[in-house]
C-alpha cells in the first residue's frame, strides 16, 4: 500500500474522528476553570518557590544585619549574605519575566522548544552556582541566626565558631557534590543532548 | 481583555480534528490522550486572547497543540528516566485499539508513534495536506529540509507497511 492511499484513508478517517470524538461541552467548561500544567508552568512554579525562599532569607538577614550593624564583623557578614540573596532575587525575577515571554504560538516549534530547553539549562546552571556557594554562606547564617534567635554572640567563642564553620563546610560540600551529580548533572546532560538534537534536526 | 467563551468553543469545535489527531499521534493510551487533550485546550484558551487573526486559525492551533504535545512527552520521558526502569519501560508501547480507528489507520498511527517528536509533527501536518511552506513555518526548518524528511519517512513507512503485510 502506498502512502498516498493511506493519505486518502486518513482523510476519510478524519471525517469519522471529527464526528465521533466530539469534545463535550463539559470538557470545554472544565478548561475555563483549570490551570495549565505544562513545562513552562512547572518552571514558573519552581521559580516562584525559589523567589519566595530568597525573599524570606533576605528579610531575615537584613533584620539581623540592621540590628547588629554596630559590630563591623556582623555587618560584613550580613552584607556578604545580603548581596548573595539580593542577587538570587534579581536573577529569579528576571527568570520569571523570561518564562512569561515564552509563548507556544508566535514562534516555530523548534524555536519554542529551544527557548524552553535553554531556560531549563539556565535553571540548572543557577542551581549549580547556588549549591556551591551556599556552604560558604552557612557560617554567616549561623552567626547572624544565633545572635538574633538565641542572643548568643558566637564570635565570643572563636574556637567553637571556627569548628562549627569549618565543620559545616566540610559536611555540606560532599552533600552538595552528590546532589549536584545526582540531580543536576544528569538532567543538564539530557537537556544539552535535546538541544543538540534540535540543532541537528534544523540543519539536516 | 475579555474573551468570548462561546466564540472560543465554536473555534475549537470547528477545528477539533487537529487536536484529536495530535493526541492520537503523541500518546498511546486513552488516559494520556485525554490528559493531553485537556492540556492542549487549556493552552489554547490561555493563548486565545493574543490570537490576532493574522495567521490561519489552523496554523495557530497546530503550533500550540504540537508544542504542548512535545513538551508533555518530554516531561513524561523525564518521569520514566527518573523512576526505576521496569520491564514495561523497555518495551515499545503499542497504541491501544480504538473503536473509531480502522486497522490500517491504527497501523499508520503506530508507525507515526515510533517517529521522533519533530518527525511526528511533520508527518501529521503532511497527512493533513498542509503545504510544505506551512509545514516549514510551523516546525521552523527550510522547505527543502521538509521535503527531504518527508521523503525519508515515506520510504521508511513503505518498508514497514510492506514488511508487516
Amino acid at each position: 500500500m502506498e502512502l498516498e492511499d493511506l493519505k486518502n484513508m486518513w482523510k476519510e478517517q478524519n471525517r469519522i474522528l471529527e464526528k465521533g470524538i466530539a469534545l463535550s461541552e463539559q470538557v470545554l467548561k472544565n478548561v475555563f476553570k483549570q490551570k495549565a500544567n505544562g513545562e513552562i508552568e512547572k518552571l514558573l512554579e519552581w521559580e516562584y518557590f525559589s523567589l519566595i525562599e530568597y525573599i524570606v532569607f533576605l528579610i531575615f538577614i537584613s533584620i539581623s544585619t540592621y540590628k547588629f550593624m554596630d559590630d563591623w564583623r556582623f555587618l560584613i557578614s550580613g552584607i556578604f549574605s545580603m548581596v548573595f540573596y539580593a542577587l538570587c532575587t534579581i536573577l529569579s525575577i528576571s527568570e520569571i519575566k523570561q518564562l512569561y515571554n515564552i509563548d507556544l504560538f508566535s514562534k516555530s516549534i523548534i524555536d519554542t522548544q529551544q527557548a524552553i530547553l535553554k531556560r531549563r539549562k539556565q535553571e540548572k546552571q543557577i542551581i549549580k552556582v547556588f549549591l556551591f556557594i551556599i556552604p560558604l554562606i552557612i557560617p554567616s547564617l549561623i552567626l547572624l541566626g544565633h545572635r538574633l534567635v538565641h542572643n548568643v554572640n558566637l564570635l565570643d567563642h572563636p574556637h567553637f565558631f571556627t569548628i562549627l564553620s569549618v565543620g559545616s563546610i566540610v559536611v555540606t560540600y560532599p552533600v552538595v557534590f552528590i546532589a549536584y551529580q545526582r540531580i543536576c548533572l544528569r538532567r543538564y546532560r539530557i537537556i544539552e543532548n535535546n538541544l543538540l538534537e534540535l540543532e541537528k534536526f534544523k540543519e539536516e | 481583555m475579555k474573551v468570548d467563551k462561546n466564540e472560543f468553543i465554536k473555534v475549537v469545535h470547528e477545528n477539533q480534528g487537529i487536536i484529536n489527531k495530535i493526541c492520537f499521534g503523541y500518546t498511546n493510551n486513552v488516559e494520556d490522550r485525554n490528559d493531553l487533550k485537556q492540556e492542549i485546550l487549556i493552552q489554547l484558551w490561555k493563548a486565545y486572547p493574543q490570537f490576532k487573526h493574522e495567521s490561519k486559525i489552523s496554523t495557530w492551533m497546530y503550533r500550540i497543540a504540537l508544542n504542548t504535545a512535545i513538551s508533555n512527552l518530554r516531561k513524561a520521558k523525564r518521569k520514566i528516566r527518573e523512576s526505576e526502569l521496569t520491564e514495561s519501560n523497555y518495551q515499545i508501547p503499542e497504541i491501544e485499539d480504538d473503536a473509531t480507528l480502522n486497522e490500517n489507520i491504527l497501523r499508520l498511527y503506530r508507525m507515526i508513534y515510533q517517529l521522533s517528536d519533530l518527525e511526528k509533527a511533520i508527518m501529521l501536518l503532511y497527512l493533513d495536506e498542509q503545504p510544505y511552506r506551512e509545514i516549514a513555518e510551523i516546525v521552523g526548518i527550510s522547505e527543502t529540509n521538509v521535503a527531504t524528511k518527508i521523503s525519508r519517512i515515506k520510504s521508511q513507512f513503505k518498508n514497514q507497511f510492506n514488511k508487516k503485510k
